[in-house]
């Protein structure tokens, strides 16, 4: 037992001591790989030459790769063959070795920068600065493939295409003004930034970076400009006022825009040309160069070059040669006018001058001197290297022609001539005719224009602003702005295949009066109507035949011989074959009420000539005779005077009644026979004596056999009233003529002879039963 | 010098209450402890332990201790490193302390720990009285020796403040604490009483 107590006891020491001698084997187990582990990351060193070690301290300045400590600096020293260098050795971790201590790596120091585009290293300013590291290729199979390296060359600043995959392009500028860092931007929007900049060859390059994911949008034909960090323009007609982001408000920056059809860029080495602003890209590269002894007083940058008005150019730079006097002027012309180079250009100076009477060229006076532009052939000719700048104008062939007028006008020398608000030539001169008070108006149109004048051309005055206004329409014409302060001279021609035989021609006041010289030059005839007074009939009021327009009232004046006015009135041709001996002119102004019991009839002509008046006229025989222009009418109040006039011949009977009162009987109050009409009263006056009216009835052809010696007219206005025991008999005509008036005639059964005319009867103002009984039989006549 | 052991007298002490037993008793009447007159395998724990912490040693001075980040910046220090740092900042107060106690206090230990095996197993007993001082010495500075781990721990608990600073233990913290505690382990583990045997 005990032996196997012992065993026992054995056997357990023997697994203690195992145990106590298994922990040293553990514990350097452990120690070892803890040691590995540490001394596997020490890695190797590397050497890089830096030109300024500023700030590097040994064993703290870190390497980094991508902002992961990748190393450490572990010595520093200056290097022995150059005291401006110095060598700084690093230990690399093992890991990263394969990665930096390659062919191509770039080393760089980071350190806080503060410029205008941009703030970086901010987080050197507390860590320290630190030594960034870059493999000149981007995945592991390439730079395994590299060669080891172990000794380097700093590079002074962070590479430009550091990390970032997208399009580097280089412009060529002329100026350097652009920061590094400073934005670029596609419609205002960032797409990348200058990343470089340097100088060769006397001309500024920059690099720029565009981002990967925007890169497409530069295209072969893009254009590159310089955006100014305001853009300020101020004219006449406001102000511009343009900034473009805060970034390049201060550093400026590049936009560029592209032709989005085209294709992306493919030849990334093309060197694209930085245009110093926008408005450059649309300038021609070159200079043209222009040549003059006077003195010009144009300024650079500010003169412009005008072509018809437009703004085609400017002028870039001026220089003064003192041996002869003369002055060079450089002047760029926008690339779509370029062909007006090839047309043999003339260059005038242009200096504005201001006077009241040509205010109009206000904005020229503002503008200040400028040169214009014409072209004088249509054909090609040589760009020369050299153009005269001429003072005066270029002699334009024209055609000179005189314009008479009675008006003093407000048209001044130089004032545009205008055909259909294009200018086609410009008033010479003006002047007194010598012998009488007309105004004459010499004008100048200019040769290619010379065909629109003819013997059918009207010219008239262009006011600035006329009104027309009828109850028709209201129109307004305006003249072309530059005619706006000053009156300038228009012209119509009606038919361009007229021939041209004078070179004198009226000149209307305006252009309503043209227009009314226009339409009396149609054809028509005129005539003259006699009135008695003319406030029914206003100049220019239209003649109308059923109502159609068929002319116009050209003029009215008083006739001294008859004491009448005389209103010449104009027809169209194809309403005066309408017009003849017969022709009867009446008013049609106002409203006609025809009133009577059955019926009121209100008749009016159209809502113009109720107003304004209006002529017509009727033929009441067709077959008159024809008359001559400016034959004499008369003119009707109404149409039923002409009617009544007509039905007033001298076939009817006249007769006069005697009343003892006019009562309510007037003109052409009815005469009745049976209550049937068969006249009126024609007209009725005082008798001489006074002790009755007269009152001349006349009785129609057709009835004036009823009319006997013995016959009675009597009142039949009149009603009589018989009161009797039976009642009351009340006797009257007709209820309408219990109100409007008449006579009645009464020719006893037993007639006598017809009644002369002119023969006098009493008017009796009582009806008699027994005339009512009375009922003759005429005879046939 | 002429002395008699507990086995020379058959006694057994109680090394917890200092009780005196025959040497048949098995356990402490008074505190319940078991007995023994010798423990057989004290040298081979000692020495099991010296190893430990010589092995040890290493890795806790090259190895970092400690490391601090700044603003993204790691910055790695061994206890030579914290050192020199108070040595060159002018505070040698701190730097002898640190000294002392994190690559002094060690190494003595170690080598006093040698001593004493040396002395135990070639029954060096006139060396006995000696060692037996440097035994005490050793078992009362034992516990200073985690003062820098101290340090580092109370430093891991207050310096941390997100990417602004922020401080790790570093692989040498754990070496230099097995250090410690095998060292400790190995005093503990050392029967004194074998230094005063002479055979």
């Amino acid at each position: 037992m005990d032996e196997k107590i012992e065993h026992v006891s054995v056997k357990k020491s023997k697994k203690i001591v195992f145990l106590i001698w298994l922990l040293p084997f553990i514990a350097l187990l452990i120690s070892t790989s803890m040691l590995y582990k540490h001394f596997e990351k020490q890695g190797e060193e590397i050497e890089i030459y830096f030109d300024n070690a500023e700030g590097f301290v040994v064993d703290k300045t870190p390497l980094k790769y991508k902002g992961i400590k990748i190393g450490i600096v572990s010595s520093i020293e200056v290097d022995e063959k150059n005291i401006n260098r110095f060598l700084v050795r690093i230990a690399v971790d093992k890991k990263a070795l394969n990665l930096v201590a390659k062919k191509g790596t770039k080393f760089w120091k980071v350190e806080p920068k503060a410029t205008l585009t941009e703030i970086s290293g901010l987080n050197t300013i507390f860590s320290g600065i630190y030594i960034e590291a870059m493999p000149s290729a981007q995945n592991i199979e390439q730079i395994k493939d590299l060669e080891e390296q172990h000794t380097f060359n700093a590079v002074s600043e962070k590479p430009i295409n550091y990390l970032q995959d997208g399009l580097f392009l280089d412009l060529k500028s002329s100026n350097g003004t652009l920061e590094v860092g400073a934005p670029i931007l596609y419609k205002s929007f960032l797409v990348g930034k200058i990343v470089k900049k340097n100088l060769k060859d006397n001309n500024i390059f920059y690099t720029i970076f565009i981002e990967e994911e925007y890169k497409d949008l530069v295209k072969e034909d893009s254009s590159f400009w310089n955006i100014s960090a305001i853009d300020l323009k101020a004219s006449l007609s406001g102000i511009k006022f343009k900034v473009n982001t805060l970034a390049s408000l201060i550093a400026g920056g590049i936009a560029f825009d592209s032709n989005s059809l085209k294709e992306p860029l493919k030849d990334t080495n093309k060197i694209f040309n930085l245009y110093s602003s926008k408005e450059d890209i649309d300038y021609l590269a070159d200079y043209i160069v222009l040549k003059t002894n006077v003195e010009h007083g144009l300024e650079k940058e500010f003169s412009k070059v005008l072509y018809n008005g437009i703004e085609i150019g400017y002028v870039h730079d001026l220089s003064f040669v003192i041996e002869d006097k003369q002055s060079f002027i450089f002047i760029k012309i926008k690339k779509e006018f370029a062909s007006l180079l090839e047309q043999n250009p003339y260059f005038e100076l242009k200096k504005p001058t201001i006077s009241l009477e040509k205010l109009d060229e206000l904005s020229n006076v503002i503008k200040g001197t400028y040169i214009n532009l014409t072209k004088r052939s249509t054909k090609k000719s040589q760009i020369k290297d050299i153009y005269t700048l001429h003072n005066e104008p270029i002699k334009r062939k024209t055609l000179e022609i005189v314009l008479k007028s009675d008006d003093t006008l407000k048209v001044s020398n130089g004032s545009a001539v205008f055909f259909k608000d294009i200018k086609v030539g410009q008033v010479k001169n003006k002047k007194l005719h010598s012998k009488s008070d007309e105004l004459r108006v010499e004008v100048e149109i200019f040769k290619e224009y010379s065909y629109l004048v003819n013997d059918s051309s009207i010219f008239y005055i262009q006011s600035p602003v006329e009104i027309n206004a009828s109850l028709e329409n209201i129109s307004f014409k305006t003249a072309p702005l530059s005619g706006f302060i000053n009156s300038s001279i228009a012209f119509e021609t009606k038919n361009l295949k007229a021939k041209r035989t004078v070179n004198r021609f009226y000149l209307f006041p305006s252009y309503e009066k043209m227009l009314e010289q226009k339409y009396f030059l149609q054809k028509g005839k005129r005539y003259t109507l006699s009135l008695d007074n003319a406030n029914s009939v206003l100049k220019s009021n239209s003649i109308y035949y059923k109502g159609i327009e068929a002319g116009k009232v050209v003029s009215k004046k008083y006739n001294e011989e008859t004491k009448k006015v005389d209103a010449q009135i104009f027809v169209f041709e194809e309403y005066a074959k309408y017009i003849n001996e017969s022709t009867k002119f009446y008013s049609i102004s106002g409203f006609d009420v025809d009133f009577s019991l059955e019926k009121v009839n209100i008749k009016t002509q159209s809502l113009n000539t109720l107003v304004k008046g209006g002529i017509s006229f009727i033929s009441l025989d067709e077959k008159a005779k024809e008359v001559k222009s400016f034959h004499t009418f008369e003119f009707y109040k109404s149409l039923d005077e002409i009617l009544k006039e007509e039905r007033f011949n001298e076939n009817g009977l006249r007769v006069v009644v005697l009343a003892k009162s006019k009562s309510s009987l007037k003109e052409n109050s009815p005469i009745f026979y049976r209550q049937l009409q068969i006249g009126v009263v024609e007209k009725y006056n005082l008798a001489k004596d006074g002790t009755s009216v007269e009152l001349q009835l006349y009785i129609d052809e057709k009835f004036k056999h009823l009319v006997r010696e013995n016959s009675i007219f009597y009142n039949a206005t009149a009603f009589g009233m018989e009161i009797s025991l039976l009642g009351v008999k009340v006797t009257t005509e007709t209820l309408e003529t219990l109100l409007a008036g008449g006579i009645s005639l009464v020719t006893p059964t037993e007639y006598k002879e017809k009644a002369k005319p002119m023969m006098r009867f009493p008017l009796y103002d009582d009806v008699e039963e027994e005339w009512l009984q009375w009922n003759p039989k005429f005879k046939k006549l | 010098m002429n002395y008699k052991s507990d086995r020379d007298l058959g006694l057994v002490l109680c090394t917890h209450c200092n009780s005196v037993f025959k040497e048949e008793q098995k356990v402490c009447t008074k505190c319940k402890s078991k007995l023994k007159q010798r423990d057989k395998y004290s040298l081979a724990k000692t020495l099991s332990f010296t190893i430990v912490a010589i092995i040890f040693l290493f890795p806790a001075n090259i190895l970092t201790m400690m490391e601090v980040t700044t603003l993204g910046v790691v910055e790695s220090s061994t206890i030579l490193d914290g050192i020199v740092y108070f040595f060159e900042t002018e505070s040698y107060l701190i730097a002898l302390v640190i000294f002392v106690a994190s690559i002094l206090v060690p190494i003595f230990k170690l080598v006093i720990l040698i001593y004493l095996l040396y002395t135990t197993k070639y029954n060096k007993t006139y060396l006995a009285k000696n060692a037996t001082k440097y035994y005490r010495i050793i078992k009362f500075i034992g516990k200073w020796s985690m003062i820098d781990i101290f340090v580092v721990a109370l430093m891991i608990v207050m310096v941390q403040f997100g990417n602004l600073s922020n401080i790790i233990a570093g692989p040498a913290a754990i070496a230099f604490t097995i250090v410690v505690v095998s060292t400790m382990l190995a005093t503990e583990s050392f029967d004194t009483r074998l230094l005063w045997d002479k055979d």
